[in-house]
């Protein structure tokens, strides 16, 4: 399996999108690094699944790759957000608060 | 725009993609070792991040690279085949390449002739009215200026009437002279056609009034190559035949109107006597059909004003019937049989190559059984085999689309000269993106047909073997049988096409052209109106050329023979009551020298002679065709006509001599009564003014053009001397639009013929092989080897003779169509079917007979142990 069960499918590709729209330019890494912190290390990413997952980025145009230094002098391939990239981020988060709020209604009759 | 930025990125990639995988590697090593200097722990860090290979492998799969990957070995491959069996693969592309090739280019033709639409705004209102004959069939004739005025006065269905009328001009005084093909028009023919000028403006109205109609519009292209597209052109004198005229326009490009002349327009003006004129016809008319008029409505108006006038000018218009026809449907009515003809000739065609190249493809398909049985036993998907088999078709498709570009070209040039001639100015039978479309369509369509079939049929029979021969052989000896029939009915076409024009080329025109040269030598206004001084102008012109060594007569006439199919007058016989319709003869204008310079024979009297001068009795002579229909069963000598109908009172003319017919309408057709003037005695009929110079040679005739033009020159230097052309030639063109339409036909039926033998004899070699062990059975049982050729033969024939039958039941029926194509052959011409069915027979028992042998050859016991 691609993803540990704690990531719901599909979403690995927002999450990334949303980790560089933080981060600006960053590389693979540095974004599973990022997403580790971020989610107090409840998400437990597979971290290679990152790769295929940013390939298909990169097919999509929302991405792209350029090879640049390391802070400690290493090279490594960055990835930063393409205007697509940016657009494709807020329909996906536009989706996904849609249906996060359907799930909520759902399990928490209440709280809505 | 998602969709091929998307397919972009993974073409780019994928040509980089060793390099992708360098990448994609140290960028995981890169990972890996961040994390492992973070945690210190290489083994926890290859656990975090997951099998590697895997990884990578999926990196792979999310660029969708398989399918190009499969792609690309399943072309490498089959080129790998194509090289393998170049035979297989040279005649499939070849023959798909003529097919649609061919196709394409007869399509285009059809397309600019049939339906692209004309240059002029609102082309489909544009109509013209013909003025035809009540008795005879010649319904598209000229008109005469009286009734044009009639009909501009009352006509309420068509709107704008103009008229025009093709003539010619000389352009001198600036530079060379130059013998020019003009138009004259009414004042409102633009505004009819309505189209704007390139420049300046077009007649006003008033300006086709005589005095006021010194204006001149230039075509774009004189204006190009004569004025050097100067924009300052408007407003300059030129003179045209010595006349003074200033320059008001300049046309659009390419600008034509039914008739492909028009390098200078002036105004059409006439006097009274003009405008009253019913009789003499020379005139076109065009006007427009506004919406929601029809045709029918048109014509419903011209037959009650037809009518109108018989009654009202029984001189003149005894047999006057109007006809009205739309620009577009005269302009391509002449040519529609033919290229519905060559649509389904090439359609024909195509079918045949399609079926060729499935049976082909099967029989390599059948042929690869056992390596395609392999493939599926180590576990190739039945679809992935089918997706190689269609493959080949498609690289089949890819090449035979790019050499049929090469045959459309070829055949568009060959096919330029069939657009009509009033279209041809601004048709260009070029491959534009529409035919490239036409193009990719046929191509694919073509192969999905003649690849998918095979495709699927071989993955069928590759679990079912044993019944699909069967099948198999059932279904390709229908296909062939078809191809024979489709074979049959292109070679009697084509046979009917050929017999046509050997007749046409065996048929004496009545005159020798071999050794003529002739040219066009129109002589200015000023000249015309003195007939003395026009007289010793051509003599002194006629002993310049005669003198010229080589040359061995000269003369000048009204025009080169079969070059202008008209030029008919009004005449009456002394002592006879003519037949209304039957009184107008063609005249022609000639110095004396004409008959024996053209080789005419003389049948009786004598021939036109230097001492028929102004001052002498008038007389002419006239045709065999005349004589027999004026004075049958009676001498034509010495007999009296003049010219105009029985009210005027033109002076006698006496009929000196008979001359043999010449077939001035035309190769195929009858010569007319014609009757020939010397050009000394009719100064005034400047219509018909001898304006061709006709020089007879020892051989070849285009070398003495430079001689006969000096000699010219040197009787007077401003004399324009154009259209310098062996008579050969002119003749030629007369009958080129048959010999292409021929030579076209011909080439497709020969490719039918070779692809029906090529699938009979596919069919035999294949039914040899697969019999291999019946025939060693029988063999072994007594049979002898000529016994197994004939039985082998003997199953061709089945499905050659199937063929014949339909074909030949669908040649009969269909030929009739093509009787207006045809001279002097009947449709059903038993000499030609029986030529087609004797060709067919004889290399159909070749196609057949060739593979049989191999049945002779076969050895029992080894036949028996094959497989």
């Amino acid at each position: 399996m691609a993803l540990s069960p704690n990531i719901p499918p599909g979403s690995l590709h927002m999450l990334i999108l949303k980790s560089l729209a933080r981060l600006g330019s960053m590389h693979g890494y540095g974004i599973a690094l990022f997403l580790e912190q971020m989610s107090e290390g409840v998400l437990d990413v597979e971290e290679g699944s990152l790769y295929p997952a940013l390939q298909r980025l990169l097919l999509k145009g929302w991405v792209r790759a350029e090879w640049k230094q390391t802070e400690n002098n290493r090279r490594a391939r960055y990835y930063t957000l393409t205007a697509d990239g940016k657009k494709a981020l807020v329909e996906e988060m536009a989706a996904f608060d849609r249906v996060n709020r359907a799930i909520t209604l759902i399990i928490h009759p209440t709280e809505a | 725009m998602g969709f091929f930025g998307e397919w972009a990125r993974r073409i780019a990639y994928w040509q980089r993609r060793e390099q992708f995988d360098t990448e994609l590697q140290e960028e995981m090593a890169f990972h890996l070792a961040q994390r492992e200097s973070d945690t210190a722990r290489l083994r926890d860090a290859r656990l975090r991040f997951g099998n590697q290979t895997l990884l990578r492998e999926r990196s792979r799969d999310e660029w969708g690279w398989t399918l190009l990957d499969s792609a690309m070995a399943d072309i490498r491959y089959t080129l790998r085949g194509f090289r393998k069996q170049p035979a297989f693969a040279s005649i499939a592309i070849s023959t798909l390449a003529v097919a649609i090739g061919g196709g394409t280019a007869i399509l285009t033709l059809a397309d600019a002739v049939l339906f692209r639409p004309l240059p002029y705004p609102d082309p489909a209102e544009l109509t013209l009215v013909f003025e035809g004959n009540m008795q005879r069939e010649l319904v598209r004739a000229d008109t005469a200026p009286g009734t044009y005025r009639a009909l501009r006065d009352s006509m309420r269905t068509l709107r704008g009437l103009a008229l025009y009328q093709p003539s010619e001009t000389n352009l001198t005084g600036e530079g060379e002279p130059e013998r020019l093909d003009a138009a004259r028009a009414s004042a409102n023919f633009f505004q009819t056609v309505g189209i704007r000028p390139h420049l300046g403006r077009f007649f006003q109205a008033g300006e086709d009034i005589p005095g006021r109609d010194s204006v001149v519009i230039l075509s774009y292209e004189l204006w190009q190559r004569r004025f050097g597209a100067d924009v300052h052109v408007l407003g300059r004198k030129i003179l045209l035949s010595e006349q003074p005229y200033t320059v008001i326009g300049v046309l659009p490009p390419h600008f034509r109107y039914y008739f492909d002349r028009g390098e200078l327009w002036t105004p059409f003006a006439g006097g009274p006597e003009v405008w009253a004129g019913r009789s003499a016809r020379y005139i076109y008319i065009t006007g427009r059909r506004p919406n929601g008029v029809s045709m029918q409505q048109v014509q419903a108006e011209l037959d009650a004003l037809s009518a109108q006038y018989r009654n009202d000018f029984p001189r003149d218009c005894a047999q006057t019937k109007l006809q009205a026809v739309s620009l577009r449907e005269r302009l391509a009515e002449d040519s529609r049989t033919s290229l519905y003809f060559l649509l389904a000739a090439v359609f024909g065609l195509l079918l045949i190559a399609c079926s060729n190249v499935a049976s082909l493809l099967l029989t390599r398909a059948v042929a690869r059984g056992a390596e395609l049985s392999v493939r599926l036993a180590l576990g190739a998907s039945r679809g992935r085999l089918v997706r190689q088999l269609f493959t080949e078709s498609l690289v089949l498709a890819v090449a035979a689309g790019g050499a049929s570009l090469l045959v459309a070209a070829a055949a568009l040039q060959m096919l330029q000269p069939l657009v009509p001639p009033g279209m041809a100015a601004f048709t260009t039978l070029t491959i534009d993106w529409r035919v490239v479309s036409i193009q990719c369509g046929l191509a694919l369509f073509c192969t999905l047909l003649s690849g998918l079939l095979p495709a699927f049929r071989t993955a069928d029979s590759l679990t079912t073997r044993a019944i699909g021969g069967v099948h198999h052989e059932r279904l390709r000896g229908a296909m062939i049988a078809g191809e024979v029939a489709l074979a049959i009915l292109l070679l009697t076409g084509a046979s009917l096409l050929f017999r046509t024009f050997t007749n046409l080329n065996n048929v004496a025109p009545g005159f020798e052209p071999d050794g003529l040269l002739s040219m066009q030598t129109v002589l200015p206004n000023s000249l015309y109106r003195d007939p003395a001084l026009r007289t010793r102008f051509y003599e002194n012109i006629l002993e310049r050329v005669r003198g010229v060594p080589g040359v061995t007569g000269a003369a000048f006439a009204s025009a080169v023979p079969t070059t202008w199919k008209g030029g008919f007058s009004t005449y009456t016989a002394e002592g006879r009551t003519q037949e209304p319709g039957q009184t107008s003869a063609m005249m022609r204008q000639t110095t004396p020298g004409y008959f024996k310079t053209l080789g005419i024979p003389l049948r009786e009297g004598r021939l036109l002679a230097e001492g028929d001068h102004g001052g002498s009795a008038l007389v002419a002579v006239v045709n065999e065709a005349m004589a027999k229909r004026v004075w049958p069963g009676e001498s034509a000598i010495g007999k009296r006509i003049h010219r105009g109908d029985a009210q005027t009172d033109n002076p006698w003319i006496t009929i000196v001599g008979v001359v043999g017919d010449v077939r001035e309408m035309g190769l195929a057709a009858p010569s007319p009564v014609i009757t020939y003037f010397p050009e000394s005695q009719h100064p005034t009929a400047t219509f018909s003014a001898p304006n061709y110079l006709l020089v007879r040679t020892q051989h070849s005739p285009g070398a003495w053009s430079d001689a006969i033009r000096r000699a010219v020159h040197e009787v007077s230097p401003s004399q324009t001397v154009a259209k310098i052309l062996p008579v050969p030639e002119v003749l030629a063109k007369e009958t080129q639009e048959r010999r292409i339409q021929m030579t076209i036909t011909v080439a497709f039926a020969s490719t039918a013929l070779f692809l029906a033998c090529l699938g009979l004899y596919g069919l035999i070699s294949y039914a040899v092989a697969q019999r291999r062990r019946e025939l060693g059975v029988r063999l072994a049982l007594g049979a002898t080897p000529s016994q197994l050729v004939a039985l082998v033969v003997g199953s061709g024939a089945k499905f050659t003779t199937a063929g014949a039958v339909v074909g030949f039941a669908a040649a009969a029926g269909l030929s009739r169509f093509m009787t207006s194509l045809l001279f002097q052959v009947k449709p059903l011409d038993p000499a030609v079917f029986g030529a087609v069915a004797g060709l067919l027979a004889s290399t159909a028992v070749i196609a057949c007979w060739l593979p049989a042998r191999r049945a002779r050859k076969i050895e029992p016991a080894q036949a028996l142990r094959y497989d």
